[in-house]
């Protein structure tokens, strides 16, 4: 049986440590695939610059709610409240892990067809900022959990 | 764009305010939508559209949500450097001025990156594809030839 702190703390981890995977597996595969695009055409950088900043901010939003939890921790007595700072951190994991999945897959194709295609980047946007509303939703889900503390 | 209002206000007010709030703000309109659009192009097409709409125009709503955790993440990192510094309650030593100084330095940099981007988002895909029509008369300046 864990005691309430315990788990408010595991909370905390994984509302730090799953959303820094997420936004590292992003940057990863979107800055990657934007050097070797930036060799050939380096005009389109400054575009294609918002897949990298877009999956950072992913780290961010695990931030946030960590320090919210960090805040709420010496109120932990009970079970049922450090049960709900866990749900909270699992709520912004999982939205945050979708949302890295989502920008690294379209977030690539995006840079390749860009450098082919410079006029499809209106439309092929689309798929990077739906997905990375996917943690926008996460976030204010864990913020109502968080509310009921 | 009822559905739309209906998507605000109904989220914490569907259960709390009874059906007749929800009937009134969000099923009417989505029935006109439906009923509109299937007798302009046909059945199917009125439900598509109208289901269509429904989910974008909530979607769309919750994505506004990110102002408000932009400013959350403002002042926490702000905060965070406060802390770093060794601030307290009613303590604020003067060793603490050039650690704030530099962070909150680089939180103006990261977070003029970020909250750009994220304007920049909410223009193309929420303002965009509502409100932009892209018309207009091409502009010619004035110039003695």
């Amino acid at each position: 049986m864990l005691d309430p702190n315990l788990t408010g703390l595991i909370g905390i981890a994984l509302s730090i440590g799953v959303p820094t995977i997420s936004a590292a597996a992003a940057i990863i595969i979107c800055g990657t695939a934007m050097a070797g695009v930036g060799t050939e055409k380096p005009e389109l950088l400054s575009r294609l610059i918002i897949t990298v900043v877009l999956g950072e901010a992913l780290a961010i939003y695990g931030l946030l709610i960590a320090f919210m939890l960090i805040a709420k921790l010496p109120g932990l007595k009970t079970m049922e409240a450090a049960t709900r700072a866990l749900m909270a951190g699992i709520i912004i994991a999982v939205g945050t892990g979708a949302a890295g999945a989502g920008i690294s897959y379209a977030g690539s194709s995006l840079i390749g067809a860009t450098a082919e295609r410079p006029e499809s980047y209106s439309s092929n946007v689309i798929g990077v900022v739906l997905s990375e509303a996917l943690a926008i939703y996460g976030l204010l889900i864990s913020f109502m959990v968080i509310g009921t503390i | 764009m009822w559905s739309y209002w209906g998507g605000i206000s109904g989220i914490s007010k569907w259960f709390a305010e009874g059906l007749l709030m929800m009937a009134g703000l969000v099923i009417t309109p989505l029935i006109l939508l439906v009923v509109f659009t299937g007798i302009a192009e046909g059945f199917m097409e009125g439900i598509g559209f109208g289901v269509e709409v429904f989910a974008e125009t909530l979607s769309h709503t919750l994505s506004y949500g990110r102002l408000m955790a932009l400013g959350l993440v403002h002042s926490v990192m702000n905060y965070l450097f406060l802390v770093l510094g060794g601030v307290e309650h009613g303590h604020f030593p003067l060793m603490s001025i050039p650690i704030i100084a530099t962070g909150t330095f680089l939180v103006m940099i990261i977070e003029g990156l970020i909250v750009f981007v994220h304007t920049l988002r909410l223009h193309w895909i929420e303002w965009f594809s509502k409100f932009y029509s892209g018309e207009g008369i091409p502009f010619k300046p004035f110039k003695f030839t």
